[in-house]
């Protein structure tokens, strides 16, 4: 837990540009590789969001949504803590994976792919609410890397094809979001548009398909590449949209 | 204890007369028909174990050797685990040739997980152990708990079935139903690749009747009748749930007679002394058996003090004794009920202690998958890792790569600290043993997770990986996604210093010619790895763009690979690269280079001394003499010189197999069939397993449905289907789809044909699209197709349109190819559009001439004639006088083959166009009868007043044909079968169409109708 920020923060002139392969590396404020665990998960998260406030402010927009995925990794922790869940392999597994995709997208090394480069680049713009940013990070993080998550679960585990306890454990995850998602727009009163709860509302069944249609590419790696290519552009569309205010009342 | 002891009552066995006498019936029969199988499925506690373990004793008695194993409840089981225990405990308590046998086989199991190469030769390997035991005595192989099996167990069980065609061995499994009903999903795959076998019964096994119940209950209390009622009302039959309720009212529990499972077992364990007790939760938390002295070192207590509480805990009926010197829990829901009560610090507590008890006995087989479980549930993962990789590696000698795969993967995700580089090989390792495991999906998606994680390889490293991606691609049958990954694993690799300072990448003889480099340089130097690394990129890049065939870029970059392959110098893979040069050069009509490239790798075999080598050289170069290059003779002469020398190096039942089902398949194309069949009885007489005995059976699939003999034909594909199925070997499923649809075409149910062939093209849109079985898949399309409307069956829109488009694709895909596949994909086109003409109205009736021309210049004089019956068929509808001798020559062509079912349609044709062709065989018994048998009278029979001509025309009028298409269908005018219409009614004395029909079925019966 040692390695510091080797480099000034860039301010949003600096971001990364958008687009793949063209990612310019962030500062480096994870800790030494990618958690396994969920609680390595909660501790890369806590410190992750020390490191954005610190150097990006509390109204950064990636903390804004560090922020609330914080809160919905503690909440499968405690899930998972509880005797009465059974066969947690999965959840746990799925846990990590899909905290692992978004530390390697965001936290620098690694090109960022466009839908959270929508994100990063508009993060510092003061026009846009915390709500709205941590909105547009719960798309880009369920619709672009819930499903790949799932499916590289299901690989590294052996499972013979995502069924119906994994799908519960898929569901588990979105549906963790959704409740949070529902209490911070309750929070945030009629202020928010009705924009704001499209996205996650929308994703459950559509990223369950995204499961089972990536599951059936996994043999052919060339047409899963552009399957997830195809799944960036689409969720970096939809998270432009949510942060051009009006752009979809 | 009060008035009875527990393990009496649980030995009585009643009943289950009906289930024995099927066992019993089965064993009989695998006398005659070889291998078979019954499974039996039920609830958990309805008797199963009883049953089979009944049955065994029996069987053994009458002198069959009976094994018996039971799987493992744990996640990760001993590759097979079952089947490798009982083999064991045969070999140790038996005597006899048998018992023998088996210590043998065993001993070299342990020491080097035996002779075989990989997984099939592994099944293959087995297999031979039973199948030699089966000389001396029937053998009986019972799998308790199936659902649990580890997955080479399952194989096993599937490839038994299709290897011992003729040994006298039974296969019993009994499996627990799943909780939600129906088959566990574990099972799934077996159980549908089985239920296609005939020799395979499935049967539930149901609670016992209410009679039944109260005859048992009167063996094991006769004293008390009273207690039938409440036993019925709480056991229903399930014969666990009895006499847990016979103990618990015996025992007298005072809370009432617990109504659950859980209940029940408590109530049964609560009334035990502390020390009893403590044997009971510490063999449910054990991993099968437990042998005495593992129980010894868990329970850390003097040995009479244990012998006392094991002896209590056994008196009560709750432990029981197995495999000699081994304890379990009476019951699998025993040991649930217990291992699911320990609070979780006994749990922790009782699986250390197993863990370090099991440590000191690492060199037993099977200890180290057990220990990875306790060490596990015991909350060390660092020891578990450890174990893991213990089990992974011994799981790999015993050829289990479906274990290995499972161990590899839970190394790579168990959580230890300071373990992050390595897990990265554990990917790969997992995924090299789902490779071997025959599970390519999975060997490719976890190279590529490994390809796409955060500590991916990069450099050599990664060249290497994509390269490994490539082949699993390859063999997975993704030649475009296998040619992709080779083109990344070619791109980083580091520039080659040698080509790069010798000249420009194409030029690619070392100086002075192709010998200078020649032969493999002695291994002396360390090889470079780059060069070896470049080596293997590119010979794989050239071997998946040959796939492809894009044969000139096949080419190119096989010379490419030459010359650090002739560098690092490893024979075999020289001998590959040379072989892919080779076919390359024969497709862009450089035969020369050809023949000089696959001398070249003969030669280099015939140095190295490797027989396997050699044998792979000797059938590559057949190949390509028999295929690209057109010289068939020379390919089958080849074949059969290679196998000879083969037979004399000792590899009479592996590379000599190969080289005879070439030989055999070259000879069936150039109509020499019974050669052909020769060469498979000599094949067949080697006694072949694994991929030999597959590919042998293809062969002999197609002999035999050529000839006729369609039964043996399926019963080949079936065999072929059951191994495949359980090895997934993506390669063969078009063939086996090709062949299904054609032995269905000539069973006449063109519309099942056209199914399979819609399967076929599920495979295609998948990936693998073999361009060479494509297009023979299309054409059984079309055929399937033509003949389904013509039974007036026609298959459905959708699948006509697909049909189509793949056609169009192929066309397209024929128009940018070498001549070489441009030519044979036109010639299937040709086929194509003529089946289309048979049922196109106002189609040329010299379509099929043409094409029967094309096949008879390129020498294949079995489809030749059925071109011509086609051909013949279509002069005859228009009522061309050349049709009779178009029908005469097809006939000379099929009788020269001596391929009946072929002669017989050319003998249909002949009848109903009245055309007189010499020696064709009589139509078959229950077909039309063209004159009726005995006219008796005109008033019983008018029938009898109709001529054979008129009678036909009657048949298919009655199948509901219309005017046309009975003309078409007996080859007259439309004209005459009006004419022949109004004689027939006007002697039968009937008005119209229907009345006519009536009046044949009346008085034919249906069974002697055509159709």
């Amino acid at each position: 837990m040692t390695t510091m920020i080797e480099r000034p923060p860039g301010g949003p002139d600096a971001g990364p540009p958008s687009g793949r392969g063209r990612g310019v590396a962030l500062p480096t404020g994870l800790p030494s590789g990618l958690p396994d665990d969920v609680d390595g998960v909660v501790a890369a998260l806590e410190r992750w969001q020390e490191v954005l406030e610190r150097d990006h402010g509390v109204r950064d927009g990636l903390a804004c949504f560090n922020r609330l995925y914080l809160r919905v990794t503690r909440d499968i922790r405690a899930l998972l803590d509880d005797e009465e869940v059974c066969g947690k392999d999965f959840l746990a597994r799925l846990d990590v994976e899909f905290a692992r995709r978004y530390l390697r997208a965001t936290g620098g090394g690694a090109a960022v792919p466009r839908a959270w480069a929508v994100l990063l680049d508009r993060r510092a713009e003061p026009g846009i609410d915390p709500v709205r940013f941590a909105v547009v990070g719960i798309t880009a993080h369920v619709n672009l890397d819930l499903a790949p998550a799932v499916v590289r679960t299901c690989t590294v585990l052996g499972r013979s094809a995502p069924g119906p306890a994994e799908r519960a454990d898929y569901r588990a995850v979105n549906d963790t979001f959704a409740r949070h998602l529902d209490t911070l727009l309750g929070q945030s009163g009629p202020r928010c548009d009705a924009v704001t709860d499209v996205p996650v509302v929308l994703a459950r069944e559509v990223t369950w398909r995204q499961v089972l249609q990536l599951w059936e590419q996994r043999s052919r790696p060339t047409e899963y590449e552009r399957e997830i290519d195809a799944l960036d552009r689409r969720t970096a569309l939809i998270g432009r949209g949510l942060l051009t205010l009006g752009a979809l009342t | 204890m009060p008035g009875v002891t527990h393990s009496a009552a649980g030995r009585a066995f009643h009943g289950r007369a009906a289930e024995l006498e099927l066992l019993g019936a089965a064993l009989r029969r695998t006398a005659e028909h070889g291998a078979s199988a019954v499974l039996l499925g039920g609830d958990a506690g309805v008797g199963k174990t009883r049953l089979v373990g009944e049955f065994g004793r029996a069987a053994a008695t009458e002198g069959a050797t009976v094994l018996t194993g039971r799987a493992l409840d744990i996640a990760d089981a001993p590759s097979f685990w079952p089947v490798v225990t009982a083999l064991r405990m045969h070999a140790r308590s038996g005597a006899g040739p048998a018992a023998r046998t088996f210590a043998e086989a065993l001993e070299r199991l342990d020491e080097t997980g035996g002779a075989a190469g990989d997984r099939v030769g592994m099944l293959g390997e087995l297999g031979a152990v039973v199948g030699r035991a089966a000389r001396s005595a029937p053998v009986v192989l019972v799998v308790d708990d199936l659902q649990w099996a580890d997955r080479s167990t399952r194989d096993l069980f599937a490839y038994l079935l299709a290897g011992l065609a003729t040994e006298p061995v039974l296969l019993v499994g009994t499996y627990r139903d799943d909780p939600a009903g129906g088959v566990p999903a574990a099972l799934l795959p077996l159980v549908t690749e089985l239920r296609r076998h005939r020799t395979v019964t499935f049967r539930q096994v149901e609670p016992l009747p209410r009679g039944a119940l109260a005859e048992l209950l009167g063996m094991w209390v006769p004293d008390r009748p009273d207690l039938e009622p409440l036993v019925w009302q709480h056991s229903s039959g399930n014969v666990f749930l009895a006499e847990e309720t016979v103990r618990a009212v015996l025992d007298g529990d005072p809370r009432g007679v617990p109504q659950t499972v859980r209940e029940l077992v408590r109530a049964g364990t609560a009334t035990l002394s502390p020390a009893a007790h403590d044997v009971v939760r510490a063999v449910a938390a054990g991993v099968g058996g437990v042998e005495h002295p593992l129980l010894v070192s868990v329970l850390d207590r003097s040995g009479a003090e244990l012998a006392a509480a094991v002896r209590e805990a056994v008196d009560a009926g709750i432990v029981v004794v197995t495999g000699g010197d081994g304890y379990a829990l009476r019951h699998g829901l025993m040991t649930e009920v217990v291992a699911g009560d320990l609070l979780p610090a006994e749990r922790i507590e009782l699986h250390g202690r197993y863990a370090h008890a099991l440590a000191g006995y690492e060199s037993v087989p099977g200890t180290a998958a057990r220990l990875a479980h306790h060490w596990q549930r015991a909350g060390h993962p660092k020891e578990a890792l450890t174990a893991t990789i213990a089990a992974a590696e011994e799981a790999e000698r015993l050829r289990g790569y479906a274990e290995a795969h499972r161990h590899w993967l839970r190394a790579a995700t168990l959580p230890v600290p300071g373990a992050e580089a390595a897990r990265g090989g554990y990917l790969e390792n997992a995924a090299g043993a789902a490779e071997l495991a025959g599970d390519h999906d999975s060997a490719v998606a976890l190279l590529s997770e490994r390809l796409a994680g955060p500590d991916a390889p990069v450099g050599l490293d990664e060249a290497v990986l994509r390269a490994r991606l490539g082949r699993y691609l390859m063999s997975a049958g993704q030649a475009g996604e296998a040619e992709e990954a080779y083109r990344r694993a070619a791109a980083v690799l580091p520039a080659d210093p040698v080509a790069s300072g010798a000249g420009p990448p194409g030029a690619v003889l070392p100086p002075g010619g192709p010998d200078a480099g020649g032969g493999p340089r002695p291994n002396m130097l360390p090889v470079d790895p780059t060069e070896a690394a470049r080596a293997e990129v590119l010979a794989g890049y050239a071997g998946a763009l040959l796939a492809r065939a894009d044969f000139a870029a096949a080419r190119t970059v096989a010379q490419q690979a030459l010359e650090p392959a002739r560098r690092v110098g490893e024979p075999r893979a020289l001998a590959s690269v040379l072989g892919v040069l080779g076919f390359g050069a024969a497709y862009t009509r450089d035969g020369g280079a050809a023949q000089e490239a696959l001398a070249e790798a003969v030669e280099i075999a015939e140095a190295t001394g490797d027989p396997a080598t050699l044998g792979e050289c000797l059938l590559r170069r057949a190949e390509l003499l028999s295929g690209p290059l057109n010289a068939l003779d020379d390919g089958v002469a080849a074949a059969r010189a290679g196998a000879e020398r083969m037979a004399e190096l000792g590899l009479g039942r592996t590379a000599a197999v190969s080289l005879r089902a070439l030989a055999a398949n070259g000879l069936f194309r150039k109509g020499a069939w019974d050669e052909g069949e020769q060469e498979v009885a000599r094949a067949w007489a080697a006694g072949p397993a694994g991929a030999e005995m597959i590919e042998l059976r293809l062969a002999r699939a197609r002999l035999r449905m050529g000839r006729g003999d369609l039964d043996g034909s399926e019963l080949d594909l079936a065999a072929v289907e059951l191994v495949a199925g359980s090895t997934g070997l993506p390669k063969l499923r078009l063939p086996l789809l090709i062949l299904r649809a054609g032995l269905e075409m000539w069973r006449g149910r063109p519309e099942v044909a056209f199914t399979h062939v819609g399967v076929g093209l599920d495979v295609v849109e998948s990936g693998i699209d073999d361009v060479w079985a494509v297009a023979p898949l299309l054409w059984h399309g079309a055929r399937a197709h033509a003949e389904a409307v013509l039974a007036g069956r026609p298959p459905d829109a959708g699948g006509l349109r697909r049909l189509r488009r793949h056609r169009r694709e192929l066309i397209d895909r024929g128009e940018r190819s070498d001549p070489a596949l441009r030519g044979v994909l036109t010639t299937y086109e040709a086929m194509c559009t003529a089946e289309d003409s048979r049922v196109t109205a106002g189609a040329d009736p010299a379509t099929w001439g043409a094409v029967a021309d094309l096949l008879e210049r390129l020498g294949q004089p079995y489809p030749t004639a059925y071109a011509r019956l086609r051909s013949a068929e279509a002069l005859l509808a228009g009522r061309r006088r050349s049709g009779a001798a178009e029908l005469a020559r097809a006939a000379a062509g099929a009788r020269a083959l001596q391929a009946d079912p072929l002669l017989t349609e050319i003998a249909a044709v002949a009848r109903r166009a009245r055309v007189a062709v010499p020696d064709l065989p009589d139509p078959p018994a229950g077909a039309v009868r063209v004159e009726p048998v005995v006219p008796s009278s005109p008033v019983d029979d008018p029938l009898s007043t109709l001529t054979g001509r008129e009678l036909e025309v009657l048949e298919v009028l009655a199948a509901g044909a219309t005017n046309k298409e009975i003309a078409a269908r007996l080859f007259i005018a439309p004209k005459t079968v009006a004419a022949h219409l109004a004689r027939i009614f006007a002697k039968l004395g009937v008005t119209n169409r229907t009345q006519a029909a009536g009046v044949l079925r009346r008085h034919v019966p249906e069974s002697e109708r055509t159709e």
